[in-house]
């Protein structure tokens, strides 16, 4: 087990990182991370390393985005201009993917890592200015950040001349106010103006033309999180967890009936069993289908094909299916496939931002009729021809990804559980008996 | 140039271009909903999807080639919306395929699922973007089949959104929140043309609706939306159900609401005007008009006189042109023809201006004058254009551009965002300018804006302030001291920091531009500053005169000669003319289109003029550019021309008609000046006249500023923009008002040129001490406050 | 008087996190403000607000309508918002919504008689793995809310006890907030 890539959590080499201090008493404080290594890492960077070496370590490292892209970080970074104007760096912190829930913890118990991560990702990209666009409900998350940041000013961590450096970093937080689209980059800027948060044409990208017309990355909590450890403890060792082009360590996410949901730490590449099963707890009861990365990724079967698929980006598109944010949630036997899409197309239908035709009108309006009519055993296999009509007319044809990020379940439910569908057409009700789940 | 191939066309398009202009371009249609020209492309609406590729190079830097050695198309992995899409060279558009033809008509169909689709009582049916294109998509049998194979337009079987249906967002515009299909146009509209934001998205979702929280759309161009809506949903609502898009006439005219003249359609049916819209002019007004100019037609269709009529006893009787003509005849029998004044209105064309000046000449009278004039004239300054705005590197504004002339406020807040003339292509101006982008705010370190009064232009400019009425010459003399390294004195309010900045700003710029309002114009002291400054540093100015074709006029030597004496009779076509020249005279002619309190006074002989809405005729515009004015087909009984008329008067005064036609005028113009105004520039014609005419000081005394509006003569609007514009508003420093014991809310009766006009006071703290402001008619007039409150007018 | 006439002080440290030419910024923690301190924005806070970042009242509408946080209706003093969707599905938030929609005899948009209560539905609160979820104005979550800790939530709210030392009191409150929780025992397999 010890040689070779890391892929297990139970592999001796590794260690969490990102997730080490969280759930420690006090671990959200100024002396906590201090006593723990606290800054060290960003001072070495700003006193020892040009900002292009940090960029090329992080290339290197093979960290891909954790906002559920996953693009490249390094390469991304490398888009910024060198041109001496303002640069801003942002903290996507808006977290609003149902089953997602990381990057929560990492502001609420280790908010200074996210501030060191950022202190490094600036230095990188020659962003001076750094905001933190944290959705408006973690409202515990945005205290412990205002806090950190507050102890970080007192005590010459952010401001100006960081370590002696010559590196300037300010640091603020924007809270939002209950909109998943502001997780979207350019419509997070926009919310970030102080305007309606539709998405922006892009091109211009961001690093050319973004917040305030002025060249801005937009990084995830657990990216830049990561980028700590990544400059702790060098490229390689980032690199010898996760596959081929999966690097490193990420945070998975467990919900549904699971015995220990929540939140694990895992390299790149732990099979879906292990995180179920040896961490999450394993089910509480019977599971026939699960989400493999948060909500906008297709459901898969919760069969021994698909519990053995290795958690990385490769793998799950193979699967017709994608690593998202890393949220997996159990979806019972005895819950009907029919209603549980219909839960998350309504989720889509009210977050729609409105702007473009397909999905205000098709996944705002038309879908949730649509499901409406499944679920009151009206529905016809016209309706189903129909529904997978619209999805064509819907799909890669919107502004932005919402809208595609609500076609892709359903097109997984289709796929895997046609038949529960059929069943509503043929018998006007759901294919299984549900009780009651509160408890 | 980039190279691009449409379907089986390749043109060549400047870098930058859209996809979807490349479209165009090379004569290909694409369906789209939301781009319009001069807004920023969106992407939103879906509707111009394509299918693109484009060839790529070689770390070796050649270009990509396949098996057969041809270069490579990397096809994008999903459709594209050709607004969004800048073109590449070697890129290859495909608009026909049925890949692309299937996923346009899924566009439709998602349109128009929540769409009324109540065209029959539509005022946009028959020229509405969705209709047309549901028309074309709608009934595509190779996509849409029913289960027995029968054609179906839409599968969407749901109760549709039912949302405010007769939603009045303003006097002028009445909202059809069912009907909208979200191409945000109107929103970018407000944003990014004149930059008021005053219409938004509200809500989101499926919910998204279009509203307003400012009451009434306080705006000079809110009109435009309803000609930008694709669809139904925004329309004039004073044109509203006055009839069908096929059965209007639509003339080609322009606009004498100010002096830029502003390019217009006159919609008439069964000989009424029922509505004004835009036309495209890229070098004057784009697409845009104010609304003044598309609202304020009303009145042409108002109480008009339809024969001439003759003064018998107390009233003005009926008549027929030669019992006219034999009034006139008599009423000049005795009367010295130096001493005869002729009174132009300051719309009166080019034309008629030509055959006022032949007469007055005729006459040997040096009393010939035009409603509106200045002090000085216009035509003393090098005229800009409104091209130049966008080149220009610091603009200093001396009045307020947004009511004086309205589209001036267009082209400057295009300036400050950036925006450049856009390229021409063989359809025109680009629907989709990638060069404009959304949420562009201005930049007001290239303004310098002030007047006597707070304006819309000062929330812009980095430097700004205001000075009190009378104190243009004194600014003006500061910001010549800031030029020359002086220090300046403060000049009558503004702080001399903001003239230094100003003055700073203007040295440093290589391209400067002036505009100056009427408040410089009415003052001989102040404008021979303005231009003095302008002259020497090679400004470009625009003077921005009360009357439209004060240029045109002042070239054809409609002023006042020096030693004019007193007039005994009087020709007026100016509808409106000061009580004291009335006063003088003892015979009185009037040509105007209808009746008001001074005709039925004064008139002896009244005979029946046609409006601006039907002559043919010429104007300068504030830019030296010759406009053409076509006629509408508006019922107006007997009235005559200008020209007619003035022919008319001379044979009753005993001369030889110089002109008798507006052909002959043209003759004679061409002759002249070598420039046929039969055929102008589509665009218009730059003709810089020479003229040299001197001063002639109105007199301007008093505490009461009449300040400039848009709407410039209240009795002439009708019903909507008068309802619109509601109680006039007579502002002023709450001191000033209380020490003439007057409190906020007080509705007084002010006296003024144009009669007494009701007004209701509001405070102002940011105007200067001691003046009262009017916004009335005549404008950047200093007269003597005089005011009663009426018996009930309650002060609150 | 304006609801920020005595708030100047707090007004230029949030116009200090944005450029000086972007006021506009500070819209969204602005009225994010008055929701808290109002319970709702009203027409006339939106005007305050827009003359303050330099907008019209229009754009401050369309900018809080798009967001469900804030409110242009009065809400109770205790506005509940569950979140209905699937991970909370899945541990009963539909239930632990009718239960309290009828317990309180409110719909959206409605508020108690006695002003304390208001409900909204809302959408995931990124706490899902602590299913049912909720949130009492803008405070911190209140979670795996079954249905004895409502019992005793409604109940402390019902006296008006502070939210925070209500919330403090609910049974297994001590397992909260954690980033994984335990439920009824199990070893990892
Ligand atoms: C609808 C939508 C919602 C998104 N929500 C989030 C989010 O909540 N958090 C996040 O980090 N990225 C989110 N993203 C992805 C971001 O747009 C962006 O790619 C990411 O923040 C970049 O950071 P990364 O490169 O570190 O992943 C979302 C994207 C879309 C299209
Ligand atoms: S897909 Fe379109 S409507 Fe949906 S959120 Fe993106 S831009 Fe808005
Ligand atoms: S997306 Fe609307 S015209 Fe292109
Ligand atoms: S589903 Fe309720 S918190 Fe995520």
């Amino acid at each position: 087990m010890s040689e070779g890539p890391i892929t297990s959590g139970h592999d001796p080499r590794f260690t969490p990182t990102l997730f080490a201090h969280v759930g420690k008493p006090n671990s959200w404080t100024l002396d906590y991370y201090l006593s723990h290594g606290g800054y060290q890492v960003a001072e070495a960077v700003l006193k020892g390393k040009q900002p292009d070496e940090v960029v090329e370590e992080v290339k290197k490292s093979g960290l891909r985005g954790r906002g559920g892209a996953g693009f490249p970080t390094g390469v991304k970074w490398s888009f910024m201009p060198k041109d001496g104007q303002q640069h801003y760096l942002i903290a996507n912190a808006d977290e609003s993917e149902p089953a997602s829930f990381k990057d929560r913890y990492i502001m609420e118990d280790d908010p200074h890592q996210l501030i060191e991560g950022m202190i490094i990702g600036g230095y990188a990209i020659a962003a001076t200015k750094g905001y933190i666009y944290i959705r408006g409900e973690y409202r515990k998350a945005y205290d412990r950040l205002v806090g950190a940041i507050k102890e970080a000013y007192e005590r010459g961590y952010l401001g100006k001349n960081l370590f002696g450096s010559g590196f300037d970093f300010d640091l603020y937080v924007h809270r939002g106010a209950g909109a998943y689209i502001c997780g979207e980059e350019t419509a997070l800027m926009n919310s970030l103006e102080g305007l309606r948060a539709n998405p922006r044409m892009k091109p211009p990208f961001p690093a050319q033309s973004g917040l305030y017309g002025k060249p801005t990355t937009i990084n995830n909590i657990e990216s830049l999180a990561s980028v700590v450890h990544i400059m702790q403890r060098g490229a390689d060792w980032f690199a010898q967890m996760g596959t081929e082009r999966s690097k490193g360590t990420k945070l998975f996410q467990v919900s549904g009936p699971a015995r220990r949901p929540g939140v694990y730490e895992l390299p790149m590449g732990t099979p879906f069993r292990e995180l179920i099963y040896d961490w999450a707890g394993g089910p509480t009861e019977p599971i026939k289908a699960f989400i493999p990365g948060g909500s906008s990724t297709p459901l898969l079967p919760f069969t021994d094909e698909y519990l053995d698929l290795p958690m990385d980006y490769e793998s799950l598109v193979a699967a017709n299916s994608s690593l998202g944010t890393g949220g997996v949630v159990l979806i019972p036997e005895s819950v009907c496939i029919v209603d549980a899409m219909w839960n998350l197309i309504r989720f889509y239908a009210h977050e729609s931002c409105g702007k473009c035709t397909p999905c205000r009108e098709g996944v705002s309006g038309w879908l949730p009729q649509l499901f409406e009519k499944f679920e009151s055993g009206k529905a016809t296999r016209e309706d189903l021809k129909t529904m997978e009509d619209l999805l064509d007319q819907i799909e890669g044809r919107s502004f932005c990804p919402l809208a595609d990020a609500a076609v892709w379940p359903i097109r997984g439910a289709l796929r895997h559980f046609r038949d529960e569908f059929l069943h509503h057409i043929e018998h006007g009700t759901c294919a299984v008996k549900s009780g009651p789940r509160w408890r | 140039m980039p190279k691009v191939k449409v379907n089986d066309r390749t043109v060549e398009v400047p870098p930058g271009t859209s996809a979807m202009d490349a479209i165009f371009h090379a004569g290909y249609d694409v369906p789209l909903f939301c781009a319009e020209r001069h807004l920023s492309p969106t992407g939103s609406c879906r509707m111009c999807l394509v299918k693109a590729g484009a060839p790529r190079k070689g770390p070796d830097g050649e270009w990509i080639t396949d098996e057969s050695g041809e270069i490579k198309i990397f096809w994008f992995p999903k459709l594209m919306a050709s607004c969004t899409l800048a073109v590449s060279d070697g890129m290859v558009i495909d608009t026909l395929s049925d890949e692309v033809r299937h996923a346009q008509s899924g566009m439709v169909e998602l349109t128009l699922a929540n769409h009324p689709l109540d065209c029959p009582t539509c005022d946009k049916g028959g020229a509405c973007d969705l209709q047309d294109r549901a028309y074309e998509y709608g009934l595509d049998e190779k996509f849409y089949t029913g289960p027995t194979g029968e054609p179906v337009y839409t599968r969407y079987e749901f109760t549709k959104r039912h949302v405010d249906k007769h939603h009045p967002l303003s006097e002028f515009i009445i909202l059809d929140r069912e009907r909208c299909i979200h191409c945000k146009r109107c929103v970018r509209y407000f944003e990014e043309i004149p930059g008021d934001q005053v219409l938004d998205f509200i809500e989101r979702a499926v919910h998204t609706f279009i509203g307003t929280a400012d009451e009434g759309l306080p705006s000079n161009f809110s009109g435009n939306i309803t000609d930008i809506c694709p669809v139904g949903a925004l329309l004039d609502r004073v044109a509203r159900f006055r009839g069908r898009n096929w059965e209007f006439e639509q003339t080609p005219s322009v606009s004498v609401d100010d002096a830029s003249g502003q390019y217009i359609w006159i919609d008439a049916r069964s000989g009424r005007i029922e509505r004004i819209r835009a036309r495209e002019n890229p070098e004057l007004n784009d697409i845009w008009i104010s609304d003044a100019a598309r609202f304020g037609h009303e009145w042409a269709d108002m109480d008009r006189i339809t024969t001439p009529l003759v003064r018998k006893g107390d009233a003005l009787e009926p008549a027929t042109w030669e019992e006219a003509l034999a009034a006139m005849r008599r009423g000049l029998e005795d009367v010295d023809r130096t001493r005869i004044g002729l009174l132009l209105p300051g719309d009166a064309t080019l034309e008629e201006g030509m055959a006022a000046a032949a007469l007055a000449s005729q006459f040997g009278t040096g009393y010939l004058d035009f409603e509106g004039r200045t002090a000085v004239p216009a035509t003393n300054f090098p005229a800009a254009t409104f091209a130049s705005v966008l080149e220009a590197d610091y603009i200093l504004v001396l009045g307020d551009p947004t009511e004086e002339l309205p589209i001036a406020h267009v082209w400057i807040h295009k300036r400050l965002r950036g925006v450049k003339m856009p390229q021409r292509l063989n359809h025109g101006t680009p629907v989709a300018d990638l060069a404009i982008r959304e949420h562009t705010p201005p930049d007001g370190s290239l303004l310098g804006a002030f007047a006597p009064h707070p304006t819309r232009v000062m929330e812009w400019a980095a430097s700004r302030g205001v000075f009190a009425p009378g104190q243009a010459a004194a600014f003006l003399a500061a910001f010549e001291a800031a030029l020359a390294g002086r220090e300046p004195e403060e000049a009558a309010g503004v702080s001399p920091e903001a003239v230094k900045r100003a003055a700073e700003s203007w040295k440093s710029a290589e391209r400067r531009v002036l505009f100056v309002g009427a408040e410089v114009l009415m003052d001989v002291k102040a404008a021979q500053l303005a231009e003095k400054i302008a002259k020497s540093q090679g400004a470009v100015v625009f003077a921005m005169t009360p009357a439209a074709n004060a240029r045109g006029l002042e070239a054809m030597g409609v002023w006042p000669a020096g030693d004019a004496r007193a007039p005994r009779a009087v020709f007026t076509a100016a509808e409106d003319p000061a009580a004291d020249l009335l006063e003088m005279a003892d015979f009185h002619v009037f040509h105007v289109p209808r009746l008001n309190d001074k005709v039925r006074r004064y008139a002896d002989v009244v005979l029946p003029a046609k409006t601006p809405y039907e002559k043919r005729g010429t104007l300068l515009n504030v830019e030296n550019r010759l406009v053409g004015l076509e006629p509408a087909h508006v019922r107006a009984g007997e009235a005559e021309g200008l020209v007619q008329a003035l022919a008319l008067f001379a044979s009753a005064a005993g001369v030889e008609p110089p002109l008798r036609f507006v052909r002959q005028a043209r003759a004679r113009f061409l002759d002249r000046y070598k420039v046929n105004l039969d055929r102008l520039d589509p665009y218009g014609t730059i003709w810089r006249p020479r003229v040299s005419l001197a001063p002639r000081p109105l007199s301007q005394e008093g505490n009461l500023y009449l300040k400039p509006s848009m709407w410039k003569a209240r009795h002439r609007l009708g019903e909507a923009a008068g309802r619109a514009l509601g109680v006039l508003e007579l502002a002023a420093h709450p001191e000033t008002a209380l020490a003439e014991g007057l409190d906020e809310g007080a509705v007084l009766e002010v006296e003024t040129p144009a009669g007494a006009l009701s007004a209701r006071l509001v405070f102002d703290a940011g105007l200067p001490a001691g003046w009262f402001y009017l916004p009335a008619g005549v404008p950047a007039m200093r007269l003597p406050f005089r005011a009663l409150v009426p018996r009930g007018g309650e002060a609150s | 008087m304006g609801f920020f006439d005595d708030k100047q002080e707090w007004l230029a440290e949030v116009f200090a996190q944005y450029p000086e030419d972007r006021r506009r910024s500070a819209l969204m923690p602005l009225l994010r403000r008055v929701q808290q301190e109002e319970g709702y924005v009203d027409f006339e806070r939106m005007k305050e607000i827009a003359a303050l970042v330099g907008t019209t009242a229009t754009e401050v509408a369309g900018v809080m309508s798009f967001y469900s946080y804030y409110q242009g209706l009065p809400t109770g003093k205790y506005h509940i918002q569950v979140c209905r969707t699937l991970s909370c599905k899945l541990a009963g938030s539909d239930e632990l919504w009718h239960t309290l929609s009828e317990r309180l005899g409110i719909l959206p948009g409605e508020v108690t008689a006695d002003g304390r209560f208001s409900l909204q539905a809302v959408e995931c609160l990124g706490s899902c793995h602590t299913g049912p979820v909720i949130q009492i104005n803008d405070e911190h979550y209140v979670e795996r809310v079954t249905k004895a800790r409502l019992e005793a939530l409604l109940e402390g709210l019902m006296q008006d006890k502070p939210l925070e030392e209500v919330r403090r009191s609910l049974p297994d409150e001590d397992k909260m907030g954690k980033a994984t929780i335990e439920l009824e025992g199990g070893e990892p397999s």
